[in-house]
């Protein structure tokens, strides 16, 4: 099973940092037993379908707009992010996880299994920092992660030379 | 009480593009472009190592990633006068017509593409007869009348099922639309093949760069791909071989398909070559240096007053003082203190947030000019200047691409119906087709240099005390992009980057000389207001870096549609 790690988000727009970050924390804290691709994909925008294309599963990790304190944490499969239709097409770009995922079932290569693992921001206008409520909720994301790909059956253990996460933006 | 929860990413791209327009008889009387978020990304820069800068400008947008990297080294290294050792050049030259190759076929079939095509026609259509106009414009072998049936299949299922998933929201029906069904079942079944081709291209980038959409091996001086043709672990032989190999599915996808079929489209749509001429002043610069201190150039560059190519000014690099001194940013209706023309070493970036106003400050893009005078930037200004250097081959695909265009149209196409919404469209074509070319002349410069035994991919740049300042350049997918940077002792003093969409994207200046999209708009058709599909074509022309919010008012100023993207 080809499973595909991704955190998505701008590092420099404050809370949109969240997905990048929590898949570094992944990245350095943890490894996986099966085929497990970790990657910070940033703002991968029309090249998102390249990433998701023929994998069997995918845990993404993102910022999502929702009526929730900041820093709460949701996850959602593939049934909720498909349940609305995307908008009226207007705007060429930024195809979102949606209207990636609809266009690769066109080929018959979208991913099978997709969680997102939701973080609610506080502040994402351009700057660099996250609110204390999206940091204090970094450690939990990153669990929600590992707890997620530990359900596709693949195993993940603590690595022993367990470094910190590379978070060169805000250093 | 239920509660509802919007499923929602937050939206990642540079600003949200809001188009206003007035609308009376049908017909586009005046119109504003503006961009609704604040970018003041330049300032996170001030006071950081420039040899760090490109790893956060390549995070600056969610759509263009790659180039602000490549440009931003370039910026740093004319400051410094530093020369790059050739196969670094060549290696950043395969990145970025690779990553162009990619961007042009997503732009065309994936996000543009729709504007003129309707999917639900597909239905009417006979895949034979598709089959044959389709091998009648060209060679390629994924015409088969079995293939046209099976995406005619694979159509009609979905919309049996009710579910039109990627296309349940287009303009299907729109009297605007007009293309035969078999016309709209070629396009339909080329989108579908753009989806595994275009993936191609990015593996190229992917394979120089590390990875993608943000690339890892750029450094001021160099790039960090160890070359060694006896290790596993660097760029070898095989591995150049791979990419050949990817370049060369690449390659006849834009020549036998995606050419082909921008000819169609416009060739049916000859009405669209009479509209969107908008601002005829094009700027475009040169790329794909070839030598390290960047003197010669594989693509040409520079200056079109007025459309009139025998007026075509050259601009020879980034030393160029036409280029250097020419470009100003004027901020009289951009949400920034300050007002008329201020040259991009001096810019500032200070949000002076005054919300909508027609006649005052009403974007956050500020507005570049050239030479005073604003001018239109992406593909169509970088063919148009080639053609006027006598750059053979922008000639040539120029010329061909004109030839099947007149055939299909049954009128004679000339370089003049450029000016239009469908000449953007059509240069976009060319331009990939001529780069598709550089591509396996780059590799083969690359693969020979390293043949020769030179394996140098890195100079090291040292800081010297005082200021220093340089500019960056480069021929990005949607146009001239420049960065422009101050150093003082080693340190980030001030950078701007005036980057494509912000030229064609331009509100009006201390003159009230309306910018690209602006000028592109007026006397655009509108049919049903509701559904401005037309709006919607024009600006697409541009490949607009923004998402795009598109209001349409009646004259007198009721607020018909608000179409907003999440």
């Amino acid at each position: 099973m080809r499973i595909g790690v991704y955190g998505i988000g701008n590092v420099l727009a404050h809370d949109d940092a969240v997905g990048p970050s929590v898949v570094r924390l992944v990245d350095a804290g943890w490894q996986f037993d099966g085929d497990v691709t970790v990657e910070d994909l940033g703002t991968p925008a029309i090249e998102l379908p390249t990433h998701l294309a023929g994998f069997d599963a995918i845990v993404l990790v993102d910022a999502v707009s929702a009526t929730l304190p900041p820093g709460t944490l949701r996850i959602y499969d593939r049934g909720e992010i498909l349940k609305y239709s995307p908008g009226l097409r207007v705007s060429p770009h930024d195809p979102a996880l949606r209207e990636t995922l609809l266009m690769l079932d066109l080929t018959n290569e979208s991913p099978r299994i997709v969680m997102l693992v939701g973080v609610v921001p506080e502040v994402t206008d351009m700057g660099i920092g996250m609110s204390p409520a999206v940091t204090a909720a970094l450690p939990a994301a990153a669990e929600a992660v590992v707890a997620e790909v530990a359900k596709l059956g693949v195993a993940a253990r603590r690595r022993d030379d367990a470094r910190d996460a590379d978070l060169w933006w805000a250093a | 009480m239920t509660k509802r929860i919007t499923i929602d990413p937050i939206t990642r791209i540079e600003g949200h593009l809001r188009i206003d327009v007035e609308v009376d008889n049908n017909e586009v009387q005046k119109a504003w472009a503006s961009s609704t978020m604040w970018r003041g990304i330049e300032r996170i820069l001030v006071g950081r190592d420039p040899r760090d800068a490109w790893l956060f400008t390549q995070r600056f947008c969610g759509v263009c990633t790659t180039v602000h990297a490549l440009t931003s080294v370039r910026a740093v290294e004319d400051a410094l006068n530093l020369e790059i050792p050739l196969n670094a050049q060549y290696i950043r030259n395969l990145i970025m017509i690779a990553h162009a190759l990619h961007d042009h076929v997503v732009h065309f079939y994936q996000l543009s593409a729709l504007d003129w095509v309707d999917v639900t026609q597909v239905l009417k259509a006979d895949p034979v007869k598709a089959s044959q106009i389709a091998e009648s414009l060209s060679d390629w072998p994924g015409n088969s009348a079995k293939e046209m049936a099976a995406v005619k299949q694979k159509i009609k299922a979905l919309v049996d099922s009710g579910q039109l998933g990627i296309f349940a929201h287009g303009y299907w029906g729109h009297p605007a639309m007009k293309l035969p069904p078999e016309i709209n079942l070629i396009a339909v079944s080329h989108y579908l093949q753009a989806l595994e081709y275009q993936r191609y291209a990015n593996q190229v980038v992917a394979m120089l760069g590390g990875k993608t959409p943000h690339i890892q091996n750029v450094a001021v001086g160099g790039v960090a791909n160890a070359i060694n043709l006896d290790s596993e672990a660097t760029l070898n032989l095989d591995r150049l071989y791979s990419m050949k190999a990817l370049l060369d599915k690449v390659i006849p996808f834009v020549q036998n398909v995606y050419v082909p079929d921008v000819c169609a489209v416009a060739g049916l749509y000859p009405e669209w070559f009479g509209y969107g001429k908008g601002v005829t002043n094009y700027l475009s610069v040169p790329d794909l240096p070839l030598d390290g201190k960047s003197t010669k150039y594989a693509m040409a560059g520079g200056y079109i007053p007025n459309g009139d190519l025998a007026k075509f000014r050259a601009i020879t690099g980034q030393k160029d003082e036409l280029w250097r001194k020419g470009v100003t940013e004027d901020n009289t209706h951009a949400y920034y203190t300050g007002s008329g023309p201020v040259h991009p070493f001096e810019g500032t970036t200070n949000p002076d947030f005054t919300d909508w106003k027609e006649d005052g400050k009403y974007s956050w893009v500020k507005a570049p000019r050239f030479l005073g005078e604003p001018a239109q930037v992406g593909p169509l200004a970088n063919v148009l200047c080639g053609y006027a250097a006598g750059d053979p081959l922008v000639k040539k695909w120029t010329d061909a691409a004109l030839g099947k265009i007149s055939a299909i149209a049954k009128v004679q196409a000339t370089p003049a119906m450029l000016h239009s919404t469908l000449g953007r469209h059509g240069a976009r074509a060319v331009r990939t087709a001529v780069l598709s070319e550089h591509a396996l002349e780059q590799w083969q410069l690359l693969t020979d240099n390293i043949l020769k035994g030179d394996t140098k991919i890195y100079n090291p740049p040292t800081f010297p005390k005082g200021q220093i300042e340089g500019v960056g350049f480069h021929e990005a997918p949607r146009g001239a992009l420049s960065h422009w940077v101050v150093v003082d002792n080693g340190k980030i003093k001030n950078y701007q980057a005036v980057v494509p969409t912000t030229w064609n994207a331009s509100p009006r200046d201390k003159d009230g000389k309306i910018g690209p999209y602006e000028a592109a708009l007026l006397k655009n058709p509108v049919a049903q207001p509701e559904h401005p599909l037309e709006v919607v074509r024009t600006i697409h022309s541009f490949d607009p870096c923004m998402a795009c919010a598109v209001h349409t008012f009646d004259a007198e100023g009721k607020n018909l549609a608000r179409v907003k993207v999440q």
